[in-house]
């Protein structure tokens, strides 16, 4: 995708955003996202002392929800959010679609958008799940277990991204938003396994294992992002005759 | 120099029911052409695939003589359409639509829009769901002529307005071209408003192109004819088309160079109507063969 296509599919972003309820909804989760890491940051950093150990609980208790949020927000906002905007333009009713294709922007355009969301979405991933490996490294670090008890959790975040998000799109029919959210399942449940074969995960002798566990979970977004990133760009390169397709 | 708005050749698009064939026709600067022919015979497919909003299976676009796929940007925003229905999303009003258009639109005019909607006392900050249809229709038009556009395409604008509304719209798009550089085309099966503005008409059956001609080319090459079931032979009867036959006679249109094979009949000069309810029945006849 090019600067110019990219500028258009933002243009086109813009307009949507500022047309539909759902695109301000969108912003608005997004700030909650952002308040988020923002406490995850304090707490992580600041927070945990060796005699301050009812702050773990809590602390950890914040960890798994920032890797539920992981999963959430940013296929939440990022995709499905964004995709409903999407799909009032592209899949959706006649009224709207119309008249965003009535509007000066090519039917490529809306192609580049949606490739940008799944970018977006599989980049915002990575940097929730860099976020919260980090976090807990330190906090492991200090001797605390926060992995402790996770590893059902990641596996039942993997189930909970397929159903939320597999399942619609399969109906949808937009391949790639499949691809992603089948990524993002196994992400999760690679992090799972990788947790569960760690019989104690506070143990200062696993760190390194505690460490793989952690990067093995990033590699797996980055490389989620990227193939997401370069099935986009062939998507479009070879997709040909390309109209607005509103009524099959 | 070349003064055609929109060029259409060879457009096809194969549905599993319903095969757009092969449509060609040209509108010039300054004309209003009709688009004329019963329900489902194509007129929308042929402004979805103006629009692009639907994939061809063949033929080319050119609206200035620019292709509506390779230059998609530039023909819309040559391009102002209205919609058979509100096209607005759910639950917005016109203040945020305006906003929307200054984005999207190069040569997006708010103060003409604004004065559109002083003129059609549209409110600005209601719900557009909550407007009335002809109210819809003045929004869309809104819309449609405030960045300035060379072709208004309307995909039966009057479609369930009242007489009032009908013929304020009329008047506006027969105003859009008073100038002689822009252009209309609008699709619709209500005979009398072409009668009205038209200054060219195509008619599409079933998919197929039949005619498109001025309207007052109409008068110069076909004629209405009726008269006693004995003035009906089997030798002239294969001039007619749409033949209609009642216990009272017969009626028919023919092609005017054809009228000395019928004697004894009454002869008057066709309308739109006419035009395309005959070739109607006629293509039914056909097709029932």
């Amino acid at each position: 995708m090019t600067m110019v296509q990219r500028k258009r599919a933002a243009k086109l972003q813009k307009t949507m955003y500022l047309y539909s309820k759902s695109g301000r909804a969108r912003l608005l989760m997004l700030l909650v996202a952002v308040l988020q890491i923002t406490i995850i940051a304090v707490a992580s950093i600041s927070g945990i002392k060796n005699d301050e150990a009812y702050l773990v609980a809590p602390c950890a208790a914040m960890f798994t929800f920032v890797q539920f949020m992981a999963c959430l927000f940013p296929v939440g906002v990022d995709s499905s959010i964004n995709e409903r905007v999407t799909q009032e333009a592209y899949h959706g009713s006649a009224m709207p679609a119309k008249f965003m294709c009535s509007l000066p922007f090519e039917a490529r355009d809306l192609l580049n958008f949606k490739v940008c969301l799944w970018e977006k979405a599989a980049a915002v991933n990575v940097l929730f799940v860099t976020l919260g490996h980090i976090s807990a490294l330190i906090v492991e670090s200090r001797g605390y277990a926060v992995y402790h008890g996770v590893a059902g959790l990641f596996t039942l975040m993997a189930i909970i991204d397929e159903a939320l998000f597999i399942v619609p799109f399969l109906i949808k029919s937009t391949k790639v938003n499949v691809v992603m959210c089948v990524f993002i399942g196994f992400s999760f449940s690679f992090a799972g396994v990788f947790i569960d074969i760690v019989p104690d995960m506070s143990a200062d002798t696993m760190a390194l294992l505690k460490i793989f566990s952690g990067i093995s979970g990033i590699i797996i977004y980055i490389a989620a992002t990227v193939i997401i990133a370069a099935a986009g760009e062939l998507y479009i390169k070879y997709k040909k005759n390309v109209s607005w397709n509103m009524f099959k | 120099m070349n003064n055609t708005i929109l060029n259409i050749s060879g457009l096809t698009k194969n549905y599993k029911d319903f095969t757009l064939d092969s449509a060609s026709f040209e509108i010039d600067q300054g004309t209003v052409m009709g688009l004329v022919g019963q329900n489902g015979a194509g007129k929308t497919t042929i402004i979805r695939l103006i629009m692009n909003m639907i994939d061809r299976n063949g033929g080319t676009v050119k609206v200035c003589g620019l292709d509506n796929i390779a230059d998609e940007i530039a023909v819309k925003n040559k391009i102002g359409y209205v919609s058979d229905e509100s096209f607005f999303f759910y639950n917005t009003n016109l203040a945020r639509t305006a906003k929307a258009c200054a984005i999207a639109y190069d040569n997006w005019n708010a103060a003409k829009f604004a004065d559109f909607l002083k003129k059609w006392e549209l409110p600005e900050k209601k719900k557009i769901s909550a407007f009335s249809k002809g109210m819809q229709t003045k929004a869309m038009l809104a819309v449609a002529l405030s960045h300035d556009p060379e072709l208004l395409i309307l995909d039966e604008p009057t479609a369930g307005l009242d007489p009032v509304a009908r013929i304020e719209i009329l008047d506006l798009l027969r105003d859009f071209v008073s100038d002689g550089k822009r252009s209309v085309l609008f699709s619709t099966h209500i005979t009398g408003d072409l009668d009205r503005i038209a200054d060219v008409i195509t008619l599409i059956i079933d998919g197929q192109i039949r005619e498109s001609m001025s309207i007052d080319a109409i008068e110069d090459r076909y004629a209405v004819i009726s008269g006693a079931n004995n003035k009906l032979t089997s030798a002239n009867e294969k001039y007619t088309i749409g033949l209609r036959e009642l216990n009272t006679g017969f009626e028919s249109l023919i092609l005017r160079e054809n009228l000395s094979k019928f004697e004894g009949v009454s002869v008057k000069n066709p309308n739109v109507e006419n035009l395309l309810t005959f070739s109607i029945w006629q293509n039914r006849k056909e097709s029932s063969k």
